[in-house]
């Protein structure tokens, strides 16, 4: 795909994403379209691409320190990537703070026992992503770089598993 | 008897803060509750309802001074009480809270009540199922302290 070709699927994806990213639990209209690639700052330095992850399923998590579902989910992640990373399984934790909240935004994760990259969110990537206005937002990436669900809200308790192992039983990616 | 309870709606709360002149009492009543019957918001912040100023005067300013007066929290079924001083300043400050984090958590169901007998202020936090879960997880400070009068 050329690079106009993958901004024209982006810019789509982006747009279904919108359309369906209020709704919890949401399976995005956008499923099978490649997900909108990124590069982003960690906290812990260096910078993460989407690109470099190919191979694996990708769970990208927006979040903020003030929210508090957030606070609710974040040991199920916890635990799903120490269950699922050597299945292939990678999170991305995307922090929303406002400016000036990194150190907050490092704290909560250490303090939470994080073992996954914490990134800077930035207005690009929520844009990218459906707005991510809803805190948390779990967006799920298949091996092939298709997003394949987006899940608005604090899921059920076994509900993000799940979608986990679909990702990560899914045939050909 | 019951203690008198208020329920506010926005408007109502919005002339609290402007000076507490607005007629804001209704004895018994539910917020729209008819109105809003069906609908059901998830379980998540609402990351633009609030500037980064708002946000920074919830979190940083009006929730640490309030954690400062709070008097007592009682455990519900459903959600948390917290008690304040009944005072118009704390009254004012509460309402304000509330009015910010009903934007930001639209599936809260907030209820300020005053007591009787110049009894406290409470502040009423409760939901659906999962809401008391994400109240203990966020609130670890304020619920942490059991005390006040049973209701």
């Amino acid at each position: 795909m050329t690079r106009h070709g993958r901004a024209a699927a982006s810019a789509l994806a982006a747009a279904a994403l919108a359309a369906s990213a209020c709704a919890p639990g949401t399976e995005g209209g956008s499923r099978g379209r490649a997900a909108p690639d990124f590069a982003l700052a960690s906290l812990g330095g260096g910078t993460v691409a989407l690109a470099d992850l190919r191979g694996k399923v990708v769970l990208l998590h927006f979040w903020a320190t003030w929210c508090a579902p957030c606070k609710v989910e974040t040991p199920r992640l916890v635990d799903l990537d120490r269950r699922y990373r050597s299945a292939g399984l990678a999170i991305l934790a995307v922090s929303m703070d406002d400016a000036g909240h990194e150190q907050a935004a490092a704290a909560f994760a250490a303090a939470h026992g994080v073992t996954f990259p914490v990134l800077r969110g930035t207005a690009d990537i929520a844009r990218a992503y459906g707005g991510a206005r809803l805190l948390p937002t779990s967006v799920l990436i298949g091996r092939d770089g298709a997003l394949l669900e987006t899940i608005a809200g604090l899921p059920g308790e076994h509900e993000l598993e799940a979608a986990v192992r679909r990702a990560l039983a899914r045939p050909g990616g | 008897m019951k203690p008198l309870s208020i329920a506010m709606t926005s408007a109502a709360l919005a002339g609290a803060l402007a000076g507490l002149e607005a007629p804001v009492c209704a004895q018994g009543a539910q917020p729209a509750a008819s109105a809003r019957a069906h609908k059901e918001s998830p379980l998540a912040c609402d990351r633009l309802a609030l500037s980064p100023a708002e946000r920074k005067r919830h979190f940083e300013e009006l929730g640490p001074a309030l954690l400062a007066r709070k008097t007592g929290v009682r455990e519900l079924t459903d959600g948390y009480a917290l008690s304040f001083p009944p005072d118009a300043a704390t009254l004012r400050m509460v309402a304000e809270w509330a009015l910010q984090e009903r934007a930001c958590c639209p599936f809260l169901d907030i209820a300020i009540a005053l007591e009787r007998e110049g009894g406290p202020l409470w502040l009423r936090l409760t939901g659906r199922k999962g809401v008391k879960e994400f109240i203990a997880a966020d609130a670890a400070a304020w619920i942490g302290k059991q005390q006040g009068p049973a209701r």
